[in-house]
């Protein structure tokens, strides 16, 4: 059977300890031929160390990372066809754009380097830039001949290590959305590490949320949000009210809580917070502290702080919370 | 009213620069185009000793670098806290005179029959002047990102390959001020060779003493100073040219 192995990526067990800290716990992980997964979890979960180790720069002190049906987990950087897009860039400043776009090519002997650097320019839109020094370019055009460096190799896998951290809100934005493009053009599997569940929400096709070495839960960014598994991701993932209700816990999200238009529970209204489109709306009931987001084209009305009012909503916008919830 | 104080407070160095360089410059310069010093700016032996001199140089440049760029890498991938200490360690031979290290070298050289050589020679120089290798290329091998180093072996380069298309070239600087450093006073070097090398290994110092203080003849020594001067010169030049074209790290 020569059948096109099943996972592009496989983390086998990986633990990694850094003295007697250990990052990573017994870690296992199938990532899918041509997805888009993220890595989400807040600094120190481990993420940055997962992503090294697929990249080889870390080795896992037990378990195996397997890329394309391969062990590879003794197989040094430079011979893992994977390639990382790195937080702070990483070009060369003594080359430039085209012969930064060029390194890898030129390292594997490859015949039409300059065909393959102007297309792969073309593809992140520098294509009138490969003359500069990378030190001239802003951040953003930065980020991008960091991407274009990359891809240009056609790799197995594109490693992205909080790619957009360092960009304003704009340029991050316009950049979601190319790096979502060229992920669907180049069909190549993305793994994306992030501390940002909205870019992780809106860019993945599966999310993994980690925290302290393990990975809490792996789903569709829908799952992830609509029936979060643990209260960490609830919080994590969006904003979470936890209600108790016969001994059981339930994330309800602020957008499902409806205010003031039926019977319900009774509360006060403690604080209002324009956002645009959307106001949240922050209510006290019983001493529990609720957020209620009503998009500002329904209608709701006014609300003001002292006001008293109701909230309410469907059976189906629990989720319950399996285990212990402390 | 600060113009008017500016030409004082300018004279000390200007005055510095004349006692020390201008006037001792212009006296060799003039001594040196006498008929006696052109007959020695055209003899074949005074550009015998100048070639070696800087062939010497070269080689223990050379040297210097490779036995440096080991030493400066692995000292700047220390931990922080050591990096001092060990920097400390390097710098240490200077608090000995040069003469007793030579000395000192004199003494282990001659059981094994090399004392008197050119192998001596360069030995001792080599010796001397690593440090001066070591300094420069500590600071730039300490600014280059490890990210950039993982980058190229990311993209495919083995470790080899990544020292010598991004480590090398990030820190030519460091390279370059380093080898200046050693090239330019070996090449006018005159205590080590003559200790060490003996009547084997004469280089343009050992001869230059030699025209001034028994050979009486202050032109000769003065149109091969001259020669010195004039190579160390054109050698700063270029490298400050270099370093005025290059703003990496």
């Amino acid at each position: 059977m020569t059948d096109a192995p099943r996972y592009q990526i496989e983390i086998r067990n990986v633990t990694r300890r850094i003295g007697d800290r250990i990052v990573l716990d017994d870690l296992r992980l199938f990532i899918r031929p041509g997805e888009f997964f993220s890595l989400l979890g807040p600094s120190g979960c481990g993420k940055t160390t997962l992503l090294r180790c697929i990249a080889g720069f870390d080795r896992p002190d037990a378990g195996s990372v397997w890329l394309d049906g391969e062990d590879v987990t003794t197989v040094p950087p430079h011979r893992r066809d994977v390639n990382m897009v790195f937080q702070s860039y990483a070009l060369f400043p003594h080359l430039s754009v085209f012969e930064n776009v060029a390194f890898g090519l030129r390292l594997a002997n490859a015949t039409d380097v300059s065909r393959r650097v102007a297309e792969a320019l073309d593809w992140v839109r520098l294509s009138s830039c490969g003359s500069r020094k990378t030190t001239t370019l802003s951040g953003g055009e930065q980020q991008r001949v960091a991407l274009a460096r990359a891809v240009v190799n056609r790799p197995k896998a594109l490693l992205l290590d909080e790619p957009l951290g360092a960009l304003d809100l704009v340029l991050r934005h316009g950049l979601q959305e190319e790096l979502r493009r060229l992920q669907r053009e180049l069909r190549m599997t993305f793994v994306y590490v992030t501390h940002d569940q909205d870019e992780a929400l809106s860019m993945s096709d599966r999310v993994a949320v980690m925290n302290s070495g393990a990975i809490e839960q792996i789903g569709t960014p829908s799952e992830i949000y609509h029936h979060p598994n643990s209260e960490f991701v609830a919080r994590f993932v969006g904003t979470a009210n936890k209600i108790h209700i016969d001994g059981r816990t339930f994330v309800v999200r602020p957008e499902c809580i409806r205010l003031g238009d039926r019977p319900g529970h009774s509360v006060t209204v403690t604080d209002v917070v324009f956002l645009g489109s959307r106001t949240l709306v922050i209510v006290d009931h019983q001493g529990a502290r609720l957020v209620v987001e009503t998009a500002n084209s329904s209608g709701t009305g006014f609300f003001a702080v002292g006001q008293k009012t109701t909230i309410s909503w469907d059976a189906a916008a629990m989720h319950p919370i399996p285990g212990n919830s402390t | 009213m600060i113009f008017r104080r500016v030409p004082w407070i300018l004279l000390p160095p200007v005055g510095w620069l004349l006692a020390f360089l201008v006037i001792p410059v212009g006296v060799v310069s003039a001594r040196a185009l006498t008929s006696e010093g052109v007959a020695a700016l055209t003899s074949v032996l005074t550009w015998k000793l100048v070639g070696m001199s800087v062939v010497v140089a070269m080689i223990t440049t050379i040297l210097c670098l490779v036995a440096g760029y080991p030493v400066a890498w692995c000292i700047a991938t220390l931990p922080r806290r050591w990096r001092h200490f060990v920097l400390f360690l390097v710098v240490l031979p200077f608090w000995a005179n040069l003469l007793v290290r030579t000395y000192a070298l004199m003494t282990i050289l001659r059981p094994f029959g090399l004392l008197d050589t050119w192998f001596a020679a360069v030995f001792g120089l080599w010796h001397s002047y690593l440090p001066f290798m070591v300094l420069p290329l500590y600071t730039s091998i300490e600014k280059v990102p490890v990210k950039l180093l993982e980058a190229a072996q990311d993209l495919g380069a083995t470790p080899s390959q990544a020292f010598w298309r991004v480590a090398v070239p990030l820190t030519a600087p460091g390279i370059a001020a380093g080898c200046i450093l050693v090239f330019i006073p070996v090449l006018g070097a005159f205590a080590t060779p003559e200790l060490l090398g003996g009547a084997q290994a004469i280089m343009a110092g050992s001869q230059i003493n030699l025209y001034f203080m028994s050979a009486r003849n202050p032109a000769a020594g003065a149109a091969m100073t001259l020669i010195l001067m004039v190579i160390t010169v054109v050698l700063m030049a270029a490298f400050y040219r270099s370093r005025r074209n290059e703003r990496l790290l």
